[in-house]
């Protein structure tokens, strides 16, 4: 789990999580937020694949039969 | 008929508390020298008396398998022809169809759920001739490893892993003598593991997941649990094949497994990780494994070491996938009944909601990397061979267990050795190969070639062969 602290900025992310959410029809509240923030690793995880050499790689699709000769 | 008591004794002299594996029941309802009948009603038996104990079982259908164990009785009488699983227990993971019964993936949200036509994987187990005993636990809608309530057989106050832990339980307990599990990040292979028992996700695509409830429609895979390799071959045969009506799945040759069972290792290169699978593990578990090799190359394997590049960014991928796919999956439900998930499955899935599209089309092309890098490893080797887990199984309560002197949380440390295979879709084995010193079984993991099953089950029989961890049972008795 993401430590979830209590300065401003935690407090932006939060809210943040709750009007993403809510824009998507989901309600929660800050205590639900601050729960999902501890779950998700969004910003670091977009990161650490922008930092990946993936070059003109196109990506597998869902239901494409990755073996296939 | 003579009593299924006496049988067992006869055919496992493993005492009154045993069990026959799968090719042993199919060969003694062959030989008529073991009742269906007989055979599940002792499972039944051994399901009230001893299930309480572990809470394996969702839903057991005493009725219908006696139905179905009568008719099996009958078709022998008759001298009629036998499918490969003829009169043989199994229990499915309450994600699978049955026709007439709920699948309620361990979930309020599925509650008043009856299923209108069975999986194909139940079609085909019936059409084998399986008596389906009932449904067993699996984490809800089998996003995680841990399976509340089932305890593990071999030590109550640890978990059995997930998320087919109900399947696991409910074989090394000898509940049933086979169970279907699912795999997504490793929820077929990591219970096997924490269990001491022989866990198969087949290559993608190679059986079908049409009526088996998804969780990530780009990584399930859909698997028996078994005793020993013969039962998970001779399942897996039962069930492999192009399902048309499955849009995962692949118009790829089931080859005969069964046939080229006993042939061993005489020949084979078995590729060992030079990096990431053994690089956390436990000193214990990396030992064992080893052993584990040394077994194979004395039967005539040759060991070579190989790097596996890219492929410690399986988790993160799978992680990504499985988070989107899950949320799109539940997305109405998320809004509409939110109360109904538990708190933690809630709460992974609003994560995924939260995952940008960039980043889950990032998390795809990742794919790419990490099957480049098996497929460079595989074209020296025919098999890679890893420890199935890093570590033994965490206790039930457990938030967090040791990786590599750190406290993670649970299901990353689990799923570290098995999401691989997911990511890349390439058939893995998992086999007991001993014991750690707290008395959990540890498990070695055999990952094969694209649609090469066989190979992997033939090394898995010759290791078996050899040795006698899959023979162990927990001792439980009420």
């Amino acid at each position: 789990l993401n430590e979830v602290g209590t300065g401003p900025a935690t407090a932006i992310a939060v809210a943040t999580v709750r009007e993403r959410l809510s824009a998507s029809g989901i309600a929660v509240d800050d205590s639900q937020a601050q729960e999902v923030l501890a779950f998700s690793k969004e910003p670091e995880v977009g990161s650490f694949y922008r930092g990946l050499p993936l070059g003109e790689l196109e990506p597998m699709l869902a239901f494409y039969p990755r073996w296939r000769a | 008929m003579t009593a299924t008591s006496e049988v067992v004794g006869a055919v496992t002299n493993a005492g009154d508390d045993s069990l026959p594996t799968v090719v042993e029941a199919a060969a003694a309802i062959r030989a008529k020298t073991l009742s269906p009948v007989e055979l599940t009603k002792t499972v039944l038996e051994r399901i009230e008396r001893i299930d309480p104990l572990i809470d394996s079982y969702v839903d057991v259908y005493a009725e219908g398998a006696l139905a179905q164990a009568r008719a099996a009785e009958e078709a022998v009488s008759r001298g009629e022809s036998l499918g490969p699983l003829h009169g043989v227990p199994v229990a499915l993971k309450d994600l699978y169809d049955v026709a007439g019964f709920p699948t309620l993936a361990g979930s309020a949200v599925r509650e008043g759920h009856v299923a209108q036509v069975d999986s194909e994987v139940t079609t085909r187990l019936l059409a084998a001739g399986a008596i389906i005993v009932g449904k067993v636990v699996t984490h809800e809608f089998a996003f995680g490893v841990v399976s509340a309530p089932t305890r593990n057989p071999w030590d109550p106050a640890t978990i059995p892993g997930g998320s087919s832990g109900g399947s696991a339980a409910a074989v090394a307990a000898r509940l049933c003598l086979a169970a279907m599990g699912s795999d997504t990040g490793g929820s077929i292979r990591i219970p096997a593991g924490l269990t001491g028992l022989t866990g198969l996700k087949p290559t993608y695509g190679r059986v079908s997941k049409r009526g088996v409830a998804a969780l990530s429609w780009s990584l399930d895979h859909t698997g028996p649990l078994t005793r020993t390799v013969a039962d998970t071959a001779i399942v897996f045969q039962s069930i492999a094949g192009y399902d048309p009506l499955d849009p995962c799945s692949i118009d790829v040759p089931v080859v005969d497994v069964l046939s080229g069972l006993e042939s061993g290792v005489a020949g084979l290169r078995i590729g060992v990780p030079t990096n990431f699978f053994f690089d956390l593990a436990t000193p214990e578990i990396g030992d064992a494994v080893h052993t584990a090799l040394a077994v194979l190359a004395a039967a005539g394997a040759t060991l070579v070491e190989v790097a596996v590049p890219d492929v410690e960014l399986s988790a993160e991928a799978v992680t990504t996938i499985v988070g989107v796919e899950a949320a799109a999956i539940h997305q109405e439900e998320l809004r509409t009944r939110p109360q109904d998930y538990t708190a933690d499955t809630r709460r992974r899935l609003m994560a995924g909601e939260l995952i940008s599209g960039t980043t889950y089309v990032n998390a795809q092309r990742v794919r790419r990397l990490i099957v480049a890098g098996f497929r460079e490893a595989l074209s020296d080797v025919d098999i890679i061979a890893t420890p199935t887990l890093p570590v033994t199984a965490p206790a039930f309560d457990a938030e967090t267990a040791e990786l590599g002197g750190r406290q993670v949380e649970v299901m990353p440390v689990l799923s570290r050795l098995t999401s691989p295979a997911n990511a890349t879709g390439l058939p893995a084995l998992a086999v007991p190969c001993g014991f750690a010193g707290n008395g959990l079984p540890v498990s070695l993991q055999l990952i094969g070639r694209p649609f090469d099953e066989s190979t992997i089950l033939r090394a898995g029989q010759a290791y078996q062969a050899q040795t006698d961890w899959h023979t162990r049972q927990p001792q439980l008795s009420k």
